[in-house]
């Protein structure tokens, strides 16, 4: 597998498949529970449940990268693809350590990853992300990646005990230049 | 069981639906205005009709015959989600093409949302995903009170094409 390389600014940015190596990379955001505050899943504590999620979710994953900086790993950003009826949109994800935001990081990650996985899955037509609508600066890497905000799912999903809204985005494969 | 009256005067209400229903299935299931938006073939024969009460509508946790007069003119389905989406159902119909436009559909929404919602107590969102050119439904939905969120741009692949949904 590839890894796709471009700039931001002074620190060389990548993406690269995870490896059982970067476990102790991993916990620096899983285990930060400023990053797990947006998401759904709750801070790591152990250097076990990274080991986990790189083995169990990163690894094995249809499209999964590490988001690396100077080499890296700060973060990850998959694109799950539906099956069936659904084979045609991916869902995208990313997080970020917390070191790294404000700095044009997931941007750089995003608009990497888009065109990647629509060349690497001819049936793909759409690839969509949710956020909470406080999750702001998410908000805006999806707006400056060329996102279309469609509406907000209300009520959508139950996320640590509390019941969410979701705002969903959007591109299109026509969108994109490959 | 429960009924409400439709425009025409209709008795409508909604029951489980039973294997001795298939004729009445097949009535709807065979035709291809009924099924253009849905995402199966209309059915060639009854053992489709069978199969489709025996492996979907008996097992499903909220399936229901639509019934006008107390025979089976259509089907309703609340499909709620598990775990984290159990805050979450999605409702589906499909009616007979000769009950169309006759407020039998959106009487049957109107019970199934009720329903639906006092079966499942986590329940607290029921949605409906309605294809962009279908505009009978989208409508039933507005007047059982639906809000349209949005427009979900290649969501869906039905029968070979990528749709809005």
């Amino acid at each position: 597998r590839m890894a796709e390389e471009e700039g931001t600014g002074e620190l060389p940015f990548s993406l690269r498949p995870f490896k059982i190596e970067d476990a102790d990379d991993v916990m620096a955001w899983k285990g930060d529970p400023r990053v797990a505050a947006f998401c759904r899943w709750d801070a790591y504590t152990s250097r076990d449940e990274a080991v986990a999620f790189i083995q169990d979710f990163a690894i094995p994953h249809e499209w999964c990268r590490a988001i690396c900086v100077a080499g890296r790993p700060v973060g990850c950003i998959s694109v799950t693809i539906g099956k069936d009826h659904a084979r045609c949109r991916g869902l995208l994800k990313y997080e970020l350590a917390h070191s790294c935001w404000g700095k044009g990081v997931a941007t750089s990650a995003v608009r990497l990853a888009v065109p990647a996985v629509f060349r690497e899955f001819p049936g793909l037509e759409r690839v969509e992300a949710t956020v909470v609508p406080e999750n702001k600066p998410s908000i805006r890497v999806l707006e400056k990646c060329g996102f279309l905000r469609e509406g907000i799912l209300r009520r959508y999903v139950v996320g640590k005990g509390r019941l969410l809204d979701l705002v969903m985005f959007s591109v299109l494969s026509e969108e994109i230049q490959p | 069981m429960e009924a409400e009256d439709g425009e025409e005067g209709f008795t409508i209400s909604l029951r489980p639906l039973e294997l001795t229903d298939a004729d009445d299935v097949m009535g709807w299931a065979t035709d291809a205005r009924v099924a253009r938006f849905c995402r199966w073939e209309p059915y060639a024969s009854r053992d489709d009709a069978v199969a489709f009460i025996r492996d979907f509508a008996i097992p499903h946790s909220w399936c229901q015959a639509i019934c006008v007069a107390g025979r089976p003119v259509g089907s309703i389905s609340v499909e709620v989600g598990e775990g984290s989406s159990a805050c979450r159902g999605e409702i589906g119909y499909v009616l007979a093409h000769q009950y169309w436009g006759k407020g039998i559909a959106t009487a049957a929404v109107r019970m199934a949302v009720q329903q639906g919602f006092a079966a499942f107590p986590a329940l607290r969102r029921i949605e409906g995903l309605v294809d962009s050119e279908n505009f009978g439904s989208q409508r039933v939905l507005e007047k059982c009170g639906f809000i349209r969120e949005g427009v979900l741009r290649k969501y869906m692949l039905l029968k070979g094409q990528v749709r809005d949904m």
